[in-house]
């Protein structure tokens, strides 16, 4: 093995051109795999630095109408969960708190989580500074200490080595600073401290509210379905304890690792990775084609070896052994593609979407990702090698042996393989190049999707009240009806508006509805959901968005008149199809009755909707809570408007800090971001795959008219002329496109359909991936034979005639 | 030139240059080819053999001096041209046959009519008659591959006469063939000659040499003696 390796390196030494091609070519392919792995490694196997990760799992209510649906559950479920469970070594509760960091100069939002001790317990972590909460802390008043993220401690207080023992305020309350966990840890994301939960006895016996998360750790030698089973068990009892609330609810339990990466990460990891090894595999057939022109020029020592009584196998590994080489240099180039590839992707993350991503800080080249990495380029040296050496080892020694005596010209036999090779580079480059113009499309299409009139006009802003100095809904309307004032009347705004949450603000609020006089829940229809957002009288016009029928609210409707409400086009289409809507009353689950008063146009709240969902807008005087969106709307720039808003807010409140400050236009952008991290991602490969497949066809063709200098010497000798010689040389380019384009097309549908789920705003049979591309890749093929098409018509028919 | 010529070449010298060297491949060449003659071209290696015939050929073309095939001045003429009369008047016998190792018989035969724009039907029967001629019209699908050198040399021949040029060239076209199929083609091409071709074909080999009606000996790129054969 050893001479092979030796041989191989004096052989790509002799011809380095070649030799260096070759490894460029694996360097991308096998650079963009290793960072898209990389990716997948940071986000799904290992998104945070928890020991033993796959045994930590959480677990939630699900619906029995929607197996997909993930709740939290009340303080009654978690004890009757923890006290019973023999599947779990701990579990432990969590809850977020939005909280105002004050005290330490600016006001500061933060979003952080109160845990019960249990937490840190299931996790593993061992905190960097200090300590993790005690048993005692779950106890009220014995809850004022505060655990820190790495990150907050960086930001916020300078990463000093003094900090514990330090008492900082949250929301105007006071915390004693116990811990500093390690870097990359976050959880639940986006949480950047943990206090103690700290429930009251009477709180624990709750089975009303369902707002704790739970995670726990499995017991060593317990599987996933086992837990699963004991938990089913365990939620039976709860429904039978509490058929009301609990009778159509089960449990769920998840692996934290596929819970903490959402729904649509994995997904969008899956495709990157799949379209980098299409782009791989592009590699390894370009490369194949290099090798295979080698091997041509060795088919004569191949030969002499043969007859020399070398067996199969042995002249197989040489060729190998080769490719192999070529593809571990070639891999060793590509780590540093990797590498700028993934600080490309670290640095174009806006802070505000990788708080969401858990292990993204992490992101980078680690010992699995190069264990990947030298996999993956033995694996393409062997594809790449192996079926050129196949052809080698399988020709006739004798016809070998006599190969230069031969007197008539022949290259199809020669041909078949590289031809099959490079049309199979074409049909996998159709594939990434019309599966990347549909997300691409789709993702330009999400940008126009009529969410509301001129985005980029529209400044935001995230307020959350302390619930210690806003109590009650009084005190919250008091400061939203205040500041909806001033803001009103600041230069520049055109109009002002206050809401629950905003179209694409990844935050929503779903209810139960029942229509009066018809059947109420349960035994009503288990679709009868709508989502419900509280707004001011002028969010209409901020967002312009268009109101139907009826009359706006006022801002003046109190929570003691009749409960008036504003509903959409699609709720009608739902609820009263055919009905005048006007005056008819609803109510979600809790008893009031609210009157509809008016008729809104649709909007989509995400971009994955496919269509608007039923949405019912309640006055916030009526309904509002402390957490709330701003939403002001401006003829020019929105980050104009940003010191009026501050000093708006300082007038009526200075520790309120202000969170997620941005335009609506960014706002949308942000909550699109990973969807358009794949289109980049698929069009940066698709672009490779293309320069590949275009280089493939090159390398091909250039070759073939080399090899074909003395055939087409003959042909010129009998008087064919340069058109006939262009004509012959594009016959097989096209012939090339002809096998590859229509394979390619067939898989692009095959994939298309694959990916129908993440194409939003597009069909998956878009003119575009399957007329545009495979019309783009066939002039780009063209334009590749030119080049060698043009040097066989200046062949010399004298010099080709002597040419061997 | 006279009346009766074909082949007109007055004072053809060929230079090569190569650096700061030049070699004078042909000096001052007279040569006259008259219609339905048997022209053989010998000489030892390096003596401009093969030069001169490429540029009977239209392959290459003189440094200097004048030729004339059927009365047209054809020394300067651009490389399209060069082709069109390469395919309608010259044909080329190779000693290394230079058949087209994909294209089956029938195909290789069929070539030259091919790049003249006739039609299929024309052409099958003109590559039937071809391959009738030198007797390898039961392997019209056969691929070159399959063929002895023989009946390589004799479809090479067929593709040759297919499209009835005024002028068979011949560049050692027994130079790849043992003695009995050497023979063999040799006889063919005077059975041709018998039929009316004009051929002219360089050979080492003074056998084949005789056969023709009139040889000329090269020496350093110059006519040193012709002389004439007996053709049987």
């Amino acid at each position: 093995m050893l001479e092979d390796l030796r041989g191989a390196v004096h052989r790509l030494f002799k011809k380095p051109g070649a030799a260096a091609a070759a490894v460029i070519a694996l360097a991308v392919g096998i650079g963009l795999s290793t960072s898209m792995y990389s990716v997948a490694d940071a986000l799904l196997l290992r998104p945070l630095p928890i020991p033993d990760i796959d045994r930590v799992v959480m677990l939630g209510a699900m619906s029995e109408s929607d197996p997909a649906s993930f709740h939290s559950v009340t303080p009654y479920d978690f004890s009757h969960y923890a006290l019973s469970s023999r599947s779990t070594e701990t579990l432990a509760a969590s809850r977020p708190w939005a909280a105002n960091l004050t005290g330490a100069g600016d006001p500061v939002p933060i979003e952080g989580a109160r845990v019960t001790s249990s937490f840190f317990e299931v996790m593993r972590i061992q905190p960097l500074l200090g300590r993790v909460f005690l048993k005692e802390e779950d106890s009220p008043g014995s809850d004022r200490s505060v655990v820190l993220s790495h990150n907050l401690w960086e930001r916020q207080f300078g990463a000093s080595p003094d900090i514990l023992g330090r008492t900082i305020e949250l929301s105007g309350r006071a915390f004693q600073v116990v811990g500093v966990m390690p870097k990359g840890f976050t959880f639940p994301p986006p949480s950047d401290f943990w206090v103690p939960l700290a429930l009251t006895f009477a709180e624990w016996t709750g089975s009303d509210a369902f707002y704790l998360r739970v995670c726990g750790r499995l017991q060593p030698g317990t599987t996933l379905d086992q837990a699963r089973a004991e938990f089913k068990v365990l939620a039976g009892d709860l429904a039978r304890q509490f058929p009301a609330n609990h009778g159509r609810l089960s449990a769920r339990v998840e692996l934290i690792r596929h819970r903490v990466s959402g729904d649509l990460t994995p997904q969008y990891t899956r495709i990157t990775i799949a379209a980098a090894l299409f782009l791989l595999f592009i590699a390894c057939l370009n490369v194949a084609g290099l090798q295979f022109s080698r091997v041509l020029s060795r088919t004569r020592e191949m030969a002499v070896r043969g007859a020399l009584g070398a067996p199969r196998l042995r002249l197989l590994r040489q060729v190998v052994a080769e490719s192999i080489l070529v593809a571990l240099a070639g891999a060793a180039l590509g780590l540093f593609v990797a590498a700028w590839s993934l600080d490309l992707m670290k640095s174009s993350m806006p802070p505000e979407v990788e708080r969401f991503l858990p292990g993204w800080q992490r992101l980078g080249l680690n010992g699995l990702v190069l264990f990947y990495t030298a996999l993956t380029a033995v694996a393409a040296g062997i594809v790449s090698g192996l079926g050129p050496a196949l052809w080698l080892s399988r020709t006739p020694i004798l016809e070998n042996l006599h190969e230069s005596g031969r007197s008539a010209t022949g290259t199809a036999a020669r041909h078949r393989l590289r031809n099959f090779l490079v049309a199979g580079e074409i049909a996998v480059a159709l594939v990434l190049l019309s599966g990347a113009a549909l997300m691409v499309k789709g993702f330009r299409a999400i940008g126009r999707l009529p969410v509301t009139t001129d985005p980029a006009r529209v400044l935001t802003l995230r307020i959350t009240l302390p619930q210690h100095r806003y109590p009650d809904h009084l005190a919250v309307a008091a400061f939203q009806g205040r500041l909806l004032d001033s803001l009103s009347r600041a230069p520049g705004v055109q109009s002002a508006a206050i809401t629950s949450n905003l179209p694409y603000s990844d935050s929503t609020n779903r209810s139960f509805v029942t229509i009066e006089g018809r059947p109420s829940i349960p035994g009503g229809r288990p679709q009868d959901v709508a989502q419900v957002q509280n707004i001011s009288g002028s969010f209409f016009p901020t967002l312009g968005i268009p109101l139907l029928r009826g009359r706006a609210f006022s801002g003046a409707e109190s929570r003691d008149a009749q409960r008036t409400a504003i509903v959409t086009a699609a709720f009608v289409k739902d609820y009263f199809p055919g009905e005048d809507p006007l005056g008819r009353r609803f109510h979600l689950g809790d008893g009031a009755w609210w009157t509809i008063t008016g008729v809104a146009g649709d909007v989509l709240h995400n971009f994955t909707g496919r269509a608007p969902e039923p949405l019912v807008y309640l006055p916030y005087t009526q309904s509002g809570w402390g957490a709330f969106d701003v939403a002001l709307r401006t003829s020019g720039d929105p980050y104009t408007l940003m010191p009026q808003v501050r000093q708006a807010v300082r007038d009526i409140d200075p520790s309120q800090p202000l969170a997620l400050v941005r335009s609506f236009r960014k706002l949308i952008d942000d909550s699109t971001i990973g969807i358009g991290y794949v289109a980049s991602i698929l069009s940066v490969l698709a672009g490779v795959a293309l320069f590949l497949a275009v280089l493939g066809v090159y390398s091909l063709m250039a070759g073939s008219v080399r090899e074909r200098t003395r055939e087409i010497g003959i042909r010129l000798a009998l008087g064919a002329r340069r058109p006939h010689i262009l004509r012959m040389v594009f016959r097989e380019g096209l012939l090339l496109a002809a096998v590859g384009i229509p394979v390619g097309l067939a898989s692009s549908l095959g994939a298309a359909t694959l990916l129908r789920r993440f194409l939003f705003g597009v069909t998956s049979l878009d003119p575009l991936a399957f007329v545009a591309m495979p019309l783009a890749l066939t002039c780009a093929l063209l334009a590749a034979g030119l080049i060698p098409a043009l040097r066989a018509t200046r062949t010399d028919p004298l010099i080709a005639l002597r040419h061997e | 030139m006279s009346d009766q010529s074909m082949i007109s070449l007055d004072g053809v010298t060929k230079v090569f240059t190569t650096e700061d060297v030049e070699t004078h491949a042909l000096a001052g060449i007279h040569l006259d080819i008259r219609k339905g003659e048997y022209v053989t071209i010998a000489g030892p290696s390096g003596c401009g053999k093969s030069t001169l015939l490429a540029i009977l050929g239209l392959l290459d073309s003189p440094s200097s001096g004048a030729y004339t095939l059927n009365g047209q001045a054809v020394q300067n003429l651009k490389l399209g041209d060069r082709a069109r009369i390469r395919n309608r008047e010259i044909g080329f016998i190779f000693q290394a046959f230079n058949l087209i190792g994909d294209l089956t018989v029938y195909e290789n035969v069929e070539l030259p009519l091919t790049y003249r724009g006739m039609g299929s039907a024309e052409r099958r029967k003109r590559v039937h008659e071809a391959l009738e001629r030198v007797g390898m019209s039961h392997r019209v699908k056969h691929y070159p591959s399959q063929l002895s050198g023989g009946q390589q040399q004799r479809v090479a021949v067929a593709r040759a006469l297919v499209g009835s040029p005024s002028i068979l060239l011949a560049d050692e076209p027994t130079g790849n063939l043992d003695s009995a199929n050497g023979e063999s083609v040799m006889e063919l091409l005077s059975e041709l000659h018998r039929s009316g071709a004009t051929i002219c074909m360089v050979t080492h080999d003074p056998r084949y040499a005789l056969l023709a009606q009139r040889t000329i000996r090269l020496f350093d790129g110059r006519i040193v003696e012709e002389s004439v054969g007996t053709v049987s």
